[in-house]
């Protein structure tokens, strides 16, 4: 043989190589972490080729994720044995990756049987229908369903349905520097959401504080996040009395208006600082401003914090005590087996349980999502070690949901610009929300 | 005999190309004719594309953001490549003079930034610069010395661009910098000796008259590799700005970022706008090198 001939050949053969390695032998892009070992206190009988295999794709943070497959899983899989979770941690929260994922034929061993995700996404899902009939699961299973907080089985809810389940939820309230607070004279505001201050006593709280604690502000307005300062604006709208009927609150209201002019008040006279990142609770550990909005996520620094002494109170109310519901939700996708549906569903109930949402909320820093679990002696108890966790508890009920249509987000960056063309730009607040609410009623459809 | 030879020569030297169009087509050619296909669609990743026609682009032509993510881009090219380029060429004319002690040593200290990722540059940057709510390094040493550190991150948003290019120059002037020295050490030194006796004295008159114009392959290489690295930069915008203070950095590839998933086809539209616009600058860039070609 020539060497040209040699050389044809050998590039024919990569060729092949390289097609065939691209079309076939695509193993899952799914991980099992080395800590899911209860698989092997299964019964030896049952190889995992006769298990029903279900993917959970999600993006829980390594050390609750660790907590989940060692502490939480065996006890799923005894009561389960024929069914086998694989965890599929994706590192960052990209809906596109679930939809990727989802895009996938139904039957593909790498598709996503159950995903971790916010419930944003739901009218995607619907509207792609890759959902399975939760309602329907949660209406034949009444117990578990009348168990869930009223407001995150609304949270859950789209065109009238329940779609997933509640896994974990959490809201933003106010963290107080208490120190700042008495060195001001100012009485510490109720955890209980009915009876804590009024947003006239927020403002004058604000000021008496900045005034009394040099190189301190007392509050902090967050910009340039658009999800975030979205989001919180929720809970203002809400408790301005805005309306929410429609799903996305109307920007050009008495209620957005008035939202806007009290944080604008409070940056315009100095008695508030701006920051971006507003989950970044930085500047309120460094002691640069007294009061910000941040949730219970970060209750692993929170509860070990002794720099100065504080506390969570809720959002102060205005017309009614209100607050913005986030969190993370359990998607259910549709199956290809009736045995990889109900190992789903089976996950969703088990998921549901007390012994769950205690454990699971304690570790992790969120909330839980049922109220027995709420309730529970246990959670009572964890509350008790932990008085501040109580600001965010006591209002969940009292929580508002972001509407989860595939326009949100877009309307979302749209709300962040008029936001910043007002805290930042000193737009004339009237003008510039009503052309956003032009701008909104163009997004949607 | 010999058109058969001929024909086997031919698919000897197409078998050797083929495997790399095989790779160009699949991961170059396919997405950009898909996102091309995308633009003319209304599509979220999930369910089948349904197809708006100009719909798409007819949104992002309406849409003040889609102009100003235009002109932010173009903010950012007009500060990003000149100073990355500058700095380059001054670092490359630095390292280049013989006589230097450690010489290789502070190529090797200049080319360093280049081989950090943009994430973690930009999260040192942000680090240093911030100015609010709390104060990095810069703006604290500034304030020390009674000079005030503008807040590029909320109120003073001109200063957002600036920021970021401050960044983005640090950064890849070593890119700039490794290039400019391979073309300087391509210059005959017969040509400054003839300029000495032309009667060029001074550094400056060997460097307009000689270096200048002798680097302009260069020049024009990294004109055009560092606009298209510039106007598709993602990463420091994302770490640094996420496209704020309203809206202030948003550039195009932040614009389209913005729209993914939900409207993929607006998104893609922007794409293929910012596709073209390269081409487009790119040709232009060809049009006036061939022109200055004649300048030497």
């Amino acid at each position: 043989m020539s060497k040209r001939k040699l050389a044809m050949l050998t590039n024919i053969l990569l060729l092949l190589v390289l097609v065939l390695a691209a079309c076939g032998g695509a193993k899952p892009a799914t991980e099992k972490p080395a800590a899911e070992e209860p698989a092997a206190e299964e019964p030896a009988a049952e190889s995992p080729a006769e298990k029903a295999v279900i993917n959970l794709w999600h993006t829980i943070p390594p050390e609750t994720e660790e907590f989940l497959v060692n502490d939480l899983m065996p006890k799923y899989y005894e009561q389960n044995p024929s069914c086998e979770i694989v965890f599929n941690n994706l590192g960052i929260e990209d809906p596109a990756l679930i939809r990727t994922g989802l895009a996938l034929p139904i039957d593909d061993p790498t598709r996503p049987h159950l995903w971790w995700m916010a419930s944003s996404e739901t009218g995607a899902y619907v509207e792609a229908d890759v959902l399975a009939d939760v309602d329907g699961w949660l209406n034949a299973n009444p117990d578990i369903k009348s168990n869930i907080i009223p407001a995150l089985l609304e949270l859950s809810s789209y065109e009238g349905k329940v779609r997933s389940l509640p896994w974990m939820t959490n809201n933003t309230a106010m963290w107080i520097n208490t120190d700042a607070f008495d060195a001001a004279g100012v009485a510490i505001p109720s955890q209980n959401p009915e009876e804590t201050w009024t947003w006239e006593e927020f403002s004058d709280a604000i000021q008496k504080v900045t005034d009394a604690n040099d190189g301190m502000a007392g509050f902090l307005v967050t910009v340039n996040q658009a999800g975030w300062d979205f989001w919180t604006f929720h809970a203002w709208y809400a408790a301005a009395g805005g309306d929410l009927s429609a799903g996305i609150p109307d920007v050009a209201s008495d209620a957005a208006i008035r939202t806007v002019q009290l944080q604008k008040d409070l940056l315009a006279n100095g008695y508030a600082i701006t920051g971006t990142e507003g989950w970044d609770a930085a500047a309120w550990y460094a002691g640069e401003v007294a009061v910000v909005a941040n949730g219970p996520w970060n209750f692993p620094t929170l509860s070990t914090f002794t720099d100065f002494n504080f506390t969570v109170v809720p959002y102060p109310r205005d017309v009614i005590p209100a607050t913005n519901l986030g969190g993370n939700q359990l998607f259910i996708g549709k199956t290809p087996t009736a045995e990889q549906e109900a190992c789903a569903f089976a996950f969703g109930e088990y998921m549901l349980t007390d012994e769950f949402q205690i454990a699971f909320q304690k570790q992790s820093g969120n909330l839980p999502v049922t109220t027995s679990a709420a309730n529970s002696e246990e959670y009572q108890a964890h509350l008790a070690d932990y008085p501040f966790l109580a600001g965010f508890v006591n209002q969940t009920p009292f929580g508002v949901a972001r509407y989860p249509i595939p326009e949100y987000t877009d309307i979302s960056n749209a709300f962040s610009l008029a936001w910043d063309d007002v805290m930042l730009n000193d737009a004339d607040i009237v003008e510039r929300f009503n052309a956003l609410k032009t701008e909104i009623d163009g997004i949607l459809p | 005999m010999i058109m058969l030879r001929k024909f086997r020569t031919t698919l000897v030297g197409y078998s050797f190309i083929f495997p790399a169009i095989v790779l160009v087509a699949i991961f170059l050619l396919y997405p950009i004719g898909f996102v091309i296909y995308i633009s003319f669609h209304k599509w979220g990743i999930l369910g089948t594309p349904e197809f708006v026609g100009l719909k798409n682009y007819v949104t992002i032509f309406h849409d003040p953001r889609f102009w100003r993510a235009v002109l932010n881009t173009g903010y950012y090219m007009v500060l990003a490549v000149p100073a990355q380029i500058g700095l380059g060429l001054l670092l490359a004319m630095l390292v280049n003079r013989k006589g230097i002690a450690g010489r290789s040593l502070f190529r090797t200290i200049y080319f360093i930034p280049l081989s950090i990722s943009f994430v973690a540059a930009g999260i040192i940057f942000q680090w240093i610069l911030t100015a609010t709510p709390i104060e990095g390094f810069a703006s604290h040493l500034f304030g020390q010395i009674g000079i005030p550190f503008p807040k590029w991150e909320t109120s003073d948003s001109n200063w957002a661009m600036v920021a970021i290019a401050l960044m983005n120059t640090w950064k890849s002037a070593g890119y700039a910098m490794v290039i400019y020295l391979a073309g300087l050490q391509g210059i005959n030194r017969d040509y400054y000796e003839a300029a000495a006796i032309d009667g060029a004295r001074s550094e400056w008159h060997l460097f307009r008259y000689i270096t200048w114009p002798l680097l302009a392959p260069t020049t024009f290489l990294l004109v055009i590799s560092t606009v298209i690295f510039t106007v598709r930069g993602f990463e420091p915008i994302f770490v640094m700005t996420q496209g704020g203070p309203a809206g202030a950095t948003t550039t195009l590839v932040y614009y389209l970022y913005e729209r993914f998933p939900n409207t993929m086809g607006v998104s893609s539209a922007a794409a293929t706008f910012l596709l073209v616009a390269i081409l487009l600058l790119t040709l232009a860039q060809f049009l006036a090198s061939r022109r200055a070609e004649s300048y030497y």
